[in-house]
């Protein structure tokens, strides 16, 4: 799955650490999710797509691997 | 998702310090035949009792079992959801790693060796999710400054 969560990081003007603390994760959860490690739970991913104010299709993309 | 099943931080410290004293009281009774004269006790000769035991070894197995589960289950600092998958894949690990030691050594080792290991091995699986688990959290910490 790709995510967006930089893009909209750059767009919002946020740091990883102040996202990471906006939506109660580690930073280190933030970085594996940018890095592609870390797939979120739905619960994590409609947080993310909340604070953006977009749909959570917006930020997450299947890839044609999943 | 929340975490469950998770003990408060500081039970990392508590079980480090329950680990250390009793780790070498263990070491001491299985290597040395330590005994606290104190903790000798009669029981009726019944079944699989026997009438004359010694509990040293006993209270060091149960402090290290519970000082190595209070360190595993200690919450970390910041425990979110992808903390807890590590903690997943650490307990994984440990589990599959554990039983292909243990694979091994039915096959390889014999007699009083044999009853060393399994000593080990009541231990091992706790021991391995611990390094694997900090290892895993070191390496998304490193990776990440």
């Amino acid at each position: 799955m790709q995510n967006t969560i930089k893009v909209q990081r750059a767009i919002h003007n946020m740091t990883q650490a102040e996202l990471a603390e906006k939506i109660g994760v580690s930073r280190q959860t933030i970085n594996a999710m940018e890095s592609n490690k870390y797939v979120p739970s739905t619960v994590l991913a409609l947080k993310i797509a909340r604070l953006f104010q977009v749909p959570v299709e917006d930020i997450f993309k299947l890839e044609e691997s999943d | 998702m929340k975490p469950y099943l998770l003990l408060p931080t500081r039970f990392r410290w508590i079980g480090l310090a329950l680990l250390i004293p009793f780790a070498f009281l263990g070491i001491m009774s299985l290597y040395h035949d330590f005994e606290f004269s104190w903790l000798s006790v009669s029981t009726p000769n019944k079944g699989i009792f026997h009438s004359q035991q010694n509990l040293t070894d006993e209270l060091a197995l149960s402090g290290i079992i519970v000082g190595l589960l209070f360190m595993s289950f200690a919450r970390t600092r910041f425990e979110d959801e992808f903390i807890h998958s590590l903690r997943l894949k650490a307990w994984q690990w440990a589990v599959v790693i554990n039983y292909a030691l243990l694979f091994v050594a039915i096959w390889a080792i014999y007699d009083e060796h044999f009853f060393f290991f399994m000593v080990y091995n009541m231990l091992t699986v706790l021991l391995i999710f611990l390094l694997r688990f900090h290892f895993l959290l070191y390496r998304h910490r490193s990776a990440n400054n």
